[in-house]
């Protein structure tokens, strides 16, 4: 009756907050808008999540919208704390006093402990009550479904706005992990340059995201798919249209992908030959908003030749496995929570 | 948990139109008239796992989320909709997982907090209650320790106090403490116990105090310091002209505290000086000098009784529980 355990996916790209028994309460990007008052140089909150997305790149010159974590980690903490305070308060609308709840937060694998603290210190101002943490690649494989508790090896390629975690995870621990600073955003600031480049054009990063999501894939296919685009015409100066193609951004984006498919092949050369085995046979699950990216898994497919599947609502499974992690914390399984 | 039982329904009224997921697959990959190998070579699987999916034997298969995945990318190799094999898979599950389905929607429960609102109203109560008793124990348990303490140094030793100190002792005891702020001369006469039938000589005492020349200050305290050392008994042999004119010249502003009970005091006068201060036996009397106003702090109102100029004073006005805590101006009280 009085559990408002959260468990929060603090993401590069987005927020996402689960309440056991719930599901997913609040899934917002993790945006804010900042407000700088020009008497007194002090500065206010004027949104945050979806609505502060919609002023990315659109701002009067008083007003940043800033995007506070970056490659999976806090670039501003003041800001981290003021948006978690707002989501935190935001799921907890209908309660009569201020809530503290305990907050389960991922973190990404390759953060270093002051990364770390400074998460959990941005938490608990944010009005916590206890803050534990977990890595994001054993959040995933239990958001995902796995069975992460037995003795067999599963490997877990988390694409998240800032990082991708690749993992293989045995009996409740990580096995091996490797986390690059490449994900949905590198994405986007390839597809940039590429227009830049090849167009002469600039278009904004937000513009940049939707060409991802409507004609972006990793591999090759059948069909070829349009986008009309409109950005700033570099040598002219004004807004000019043009036409893109699902080929041209595969091609924009194959530097990233590069990276993800060689820290996969790291990962398999590094795992111990049972748990390879154990990978080989079942297949690599892929989570994180990256592998809505079309064709993402065909791609890993090709690349190690072993089955390659993406989880059930990629998007939601870290903020899940952490909810279910809390769970198991209840029930006195200890072992999955990491330490500063 | 009635959701999934009518989706699991549905489902299956789907699956008896369609068939299971596995004949569905093979229907499809025959209609393409393409091999298990190749649909095993193309999806990285073996040719037993391909063929166990089409025979819908998943008990040999790994767990749930392998199963749909490797459902979703067969169908979609077939250039098939995934989505309604995926859904014929998971009727058929019987340990299918609710909670996992339910929560890859974004929902909110407004109805979920507001048991947690109650919860919250009723905790509140509790609290203000468990406040309200705390408050009501507290005041009725007379002056809290700790302030009794801050008075006074010895109020941790009444212990000792009451085996038989006399109050005079008392009032010398109380002096050094008072030491740190006021001159021990003037805790010392202003702090004095007298027999009843001493009165007369106590009030000239008093009234002599009452004019602030530095001379009869002097003389005053002697005095005072002599009534103290002198037996109650010598005390109305030596009769004095001055009393009469001087008492009818002011009022008769005495202050007298009697006390049918031990009770702790303390007495300020206007100076802040420490007039009387420490605890009062059964039947002891004190008159309180100095300079008016007086602050004062009576720890057991009920077995004090006050008096200004022989009319009783209500403490039980005052007192809140057992405790009196008040500031009073003799010449301004009726």
């Amino acid at each position: 009756m009085f559990s408002n355990d959260l468990s929060i996916d603090l993401g590069t790209a987005n927020t996402l907050i689960y309440i056991s028994g719930q599901g997913i309460v609040l899934n917002e990007p993790s945006v804010v808008a900042i407000r700088h008052e020009k008497s007194g140089g002090g500065k206010t909150v004027v949104a945050v999540g979806e609505e502060a997305k919609q002023m990315l790149g659109r701002t009067p010159q008083n007003v940043t919208a800033i995007r506070p974590m970056k490659d999976g980690v806090i670039a501003d903490f003041t800001v981290t704390e003021k948006m978690l305070q707002y989501f935190i308060h935001k799921v907890h609308e209908t309660s009569l006093f201020k809530p503290s709840p305990r907050v389960l937060v991922c973190v990404p694998c390759g953060s270093t402990q002051v990364e770390r603290r400074a998460i959990k210190e941005s938490a608990a101002g944010a009005g916590a009550r206890e803050v534990y943490l977990i890595e994001e690649p054993i959040s995933a494989a239990i958001g995902a479904g796995l069975a992460v508790h037995e003795p067999r090896g599963c490997m877990v390629i988390d694409i998240g706005g800032g990082t991708s975690e690749v993992a293989v995870i045995s009996l409740n621990g990580i096995v091996y992990a490797e986390s690059v600073r490449v994900g949905g955003d590198t994405f986007d600031d390839a597809i940039v340059n590429y227009v830049r480049r090849n167009y002469g054009t600039q278009i904004g990063e937000v513009t940049a995201e939707r060409i991802k999501q409507h004609v972006g894939s990793a591999f090759p296919g059948s069909a070829v798919l349009e986008i009309d685009v409109k950005g700033r015409s570099l040598a002219e100066g004004v807004p000019r249209s043009f036409t893109l193609n699902s080929n041209e951004i595969l091609e924009a984006l194959q530097e990233p992908l590069a990276m993800i498919v060689q820290a996969v092949k790291m990962a398999l050369e590094q795992t111990p030959p049972e748990l390879g085995a154990d990978v080989a046979e079942r297949g690599i699950v892929l989570t994180g908003g990256g592998s809505l990216l079309r064709d993402f898994d065909r791609l890993i497919e090709e690349e190690t030749g072993l089955p390659v599947i993406v989880a059930e609502d990629p998007l939601t499974c870290v903020a899940r496995g952490g909810g279910k992690a809390l769970e198991m914390l209840d029930a006195q399984e200890i072992g999955l929570f990491t330490s500063e | 948990m009635t959701q999934p039982t009518s989706t699991q329904s549905d489902d299956q009224s789907q699956i008896d139109q369609t068939g299971s997921p596995g004949r569905q697959l093979r229907a499809l990959r025959e209609g393409r008239k393409m091999e298990v190998e190749r649909i095993a070579a193309q999806l990285h699987l073996s040719r037993s796992v391909i063929e166990a999916l089409e025979r819908d034997q998943f008990e040999d298969l790994p767990s749930p989320v392998f199963i749909t995945g490797y459902l979703r990318n067969y169908a979609r190799l077939l250039g098939a909709d995934p989505k309604p094999i995926v859904d014929a898979y998971n009727a058929l599950r019987p340990d299918s997982d609710p909670h996992l389905r339910s929560a890859t929607r974004v929902q909110r429960q407004p109805q979920g907090n507001s048991g947690g609102a109650w919860g919250w109203i009723i905790g509140l109560l509790l609290v203000v209650v468990a406040a309200g008793l705390a408050g009501f124990w507290w005041q009725s348990r007379g002056a809290p320790e700790s302030e009794m303490a801050a008075l006074s140094p010895e109020s941790g030793s009444s212990e000792t106090d009451s085996q038989g100190l006399l109050p005079n002792e008392d009032g010398d005891d109380a002096a050094p403490s008072a030491q740190e702020q006021s001159a021990p001369v003037d805790s010392f006469g202003s702090s004095v116990s007298v027999p009843p039938d001493a009165i007369p000589l106590r009030r000239e005492a008093t009234s002599l105090r009452q004019p602030p020349s530095a001379p009869t200050e002097t003389e005053a305290e002697t005095t005072a310091e002599t009534t103290e050392t002198i037996p109650a008994a010598s005390l109305p042999t030596e009769p004095s002209p001055e009393p009469e004119p001087v008492a009818e010249e002011a009022p008769n502003r005495e202050v007298v505290l009697e006390f049918s009970g031990t009770s702790w005091v303390d007495v300020r006068d206007a100076a802040g000086e420490v007039v009387l201060n420490g605890e009062m036996r059964e039947g002891d009397r004190r008159v309180i000098t100095g300079e008016p106003p007086y602050k004062l702090v009576i720890g057991n109102a009920a077995a004090t009784r006050l008096s200004v100029g022989d009319k009783p004073f209500d403490l039980d006005r005052r007192a809140q529980g057992n405790v009196a805590r008040f500031s009073l101006d003799p010449d301004a009280t009726e």
